[in-house]
């Protein structure tokens, strides 16, 4: 098996705050990855090591056959990136954004292929607008946009569906089964258990830096059912809290 | 799977597509751009009109300082960068620029151009309206030769701006700490006659990168000529970009 990331022994801490603590695990190529995780479970900054955004203290990233501590730059022109918060550039509108970011991955479109990707997340109609004039949804559907500029081999979403409207939120989901579709390997972090249930291969699920489990969402409910038997086949979300716990988790 | 290391595109080029698109912005959002000409102009006007001579042989405050302000005009450009600098990693841009192949230096010197390019169309927009609308000297040869005195004007302050940056955690802080330190320069190189400014302040001016942009701007706009020595103040305002650039550097934060 190919696999498009593979992490051994990754750690890394905010002064006495473990973030991510002997982190290892592999993303098969062509996947769909989830990252489950209560807020400040360090999923954020376990997919920054992996997108060479920060420096890991301990460990080795291998993302796309290449070890990121040596070649960040090339790992990075082959890899789509969407971050929590949207951090569009403020002075620039949509179209320019995608042609200037196309650059920045040395490529080059022209306006109708940079039109042809807005429109992929439905909003060419947008084009000319700043990112203060779009609502956040639109926004967020621009930093997508954005994350494939570069047809990337490995996409990692960050919450891609916070604060989308239900329609926008299935028409993502689409989206990201076309990106699987067309062979990509996708990586991401979800609050919402059913969106993890809808669209991932495989899950892991985070907590205080460790990943306390890791397999397809079917075989974490198989093994919850056997652990626990209740009469009734569990959910993922029963699975997430039998992790994670009911506690309340301050980010 | 590609293992193969991709071929990277030359430096320049992700810089000056970003110094474009950024200068492109820069005139498309005419408004902001305009807006940051308000403090020049207002200044200008307001001397050109308590400043003019009473008297033939009296000081001509407006003609003055005339060339201070257009100078002035390429040190504010700092603050525009400061502020845009530290809005940009507050707001997690330079995170996702950083998600690009593109070093985020490479992007902050683009940003850098993008400024400077743009102040010096603003100081060119001041000098022709105290030319055109106010009648203030200015000759001809000089003010095209003074593009360069402008350029080196504001990479000193753009540097100046990028370690302003570094050191303020909110927009508003590096703006304040921007003007709240240009401005005393600015009266203490050159804005007002050294006559008048406090005995031991004046040993001062003579290091101030303000005064480096008057001393090469003002002979430049009033007759076209370059001072006697045009060296000291050449060579102090690139040592001032250089160091200033070089502390910026190891004080940046892109988060």
């Amino acid at each position: 098996m190919t696999f498009a990331i593979h992490v051994e022994n990754l750690s890394k801490s905010y002064g006495a705050v473990r973030a991510v603590a002997d982190l290892s695990f592999s993303v098969p190529a062509g996947c769909t990855f989830g990252l489950l995780g209560p807020n400040g479970a360090g999923k954020s900054t376990t997919l920054s090591l992996l997108q060479g955004l920060r420096q890991p203290e301990t460990g080795r990233v291998v993302v796309l056959g290449l070890d990121l501590s040596a070649h960040a730059a090339q790992v990075k022109g082959r890899l789509g990136v969407q971050l929590q918060h949207t951090s569009l550039m403020p002075d620039l509108a949509a179209l320019q954004q995608v042609l200037l970011f196309a650059r920045l991955y040395g490529r080059r479109l022209n306006r109708a292929a940079a039109l042809d990707l807005l429109r992929r997340v439905g909003l060419a109609e947008k084009a000319a607008a700043l990112p203060g004039q779009l609502s956040g949804g639109q926004q967020q559907r621009l930093a997508l946009a954005l994350a494939l500029v570069n047809d990337p081999e490995l996409v990692f979403l960050d919450e891609p569906t916070a604060g989308l409207d239900p329609q926008a939120r299935r028409n993502l989901w689409d989206l990201v089964r076309t990106l699987r579709a067309e062979g990509r390997t996708l990586v991401l972090t979800t609050h919402y258990i059913e969106e993890a249930e809808a669209l991932c291969d495989q899950v892991g699920i985070l907590d205080h830096g460790r990943l306390l489990a890791l397999d397809t969402p079917a075989a974490l409910v198989g093994q919850l059912a056997a652990a626990a038997p209740t009469g009734r086949a569990p959910s993922l979300e029963e699975v997430f809290l039998h992790f994670t716990g009911r506690a309340w988790r301050d980010a | 799977m590609l293992t193969h290391l991709p071929r990277q595109q030359p430096a320049w080029r992700p810089i000056l597509h970003f110094a474009g698109a950024m200068f492109q912005a820069g005139l498309t959002d005419w408004r902001t751009t305009a807006l940051s000409l308000f403090t020049p102009l207002f200044m200008l006007v307001l001397f050109w009109l308590i400043g003019r001579p009473a008297e033939p042989g009296d000081l001509d405050l407006a003609a003055f300082i005339f060339p201070a302000i257009v100078g002035l005009t390429v040190m504010l450009g700092g603050q525009t960068l400061a502020m845009r600098l530290v809005n940009w990693r507050t707001q997690g841009v330079f995170q996702r620029l950083a998600a690009t192949p593109t070093p985020v230096g490479h992007l902050v010197l683009g940003l850098g151009l993008a400024q400077a390019a743009l102040s010096v169309v603003q100081a060119m927009s001041v000098l022709a309206f105290g030319a055109l609308a106010l009648g203030l000297p200015v000759n001809g040869l000089g003010a095209g030769a003074a593009l360069g005195v402008l350029a080196l004007g504001v990479s000193t302050f753009s540097a100046y701006g990028l370690l302003v940056a570094s050191l303020s955690p909110k927009a508003d802080i590096a703006s304040s700490l921007f003007i709240f330190t240009l401005l005393p320069m600015f009266f203490l190189g050159g804005g007002f006659p050294a006559e008048i400014l406090p005995a031991f302040l004046r040993p001062v001016s003579p290091w101030l990168p303000t005064t480096m942009v008057n001393t090469l701007l003002s002979p430049l706009l009033a007759t076209g000529t370059l001072p006697s020595d045009p060296a000291w103040p050449v060579l102090g305002l690139l040592s001032y970009t250089l160091g200033l650039a070089a502390l910026a550097a190891w004080r940046f934060r892109w988060e």
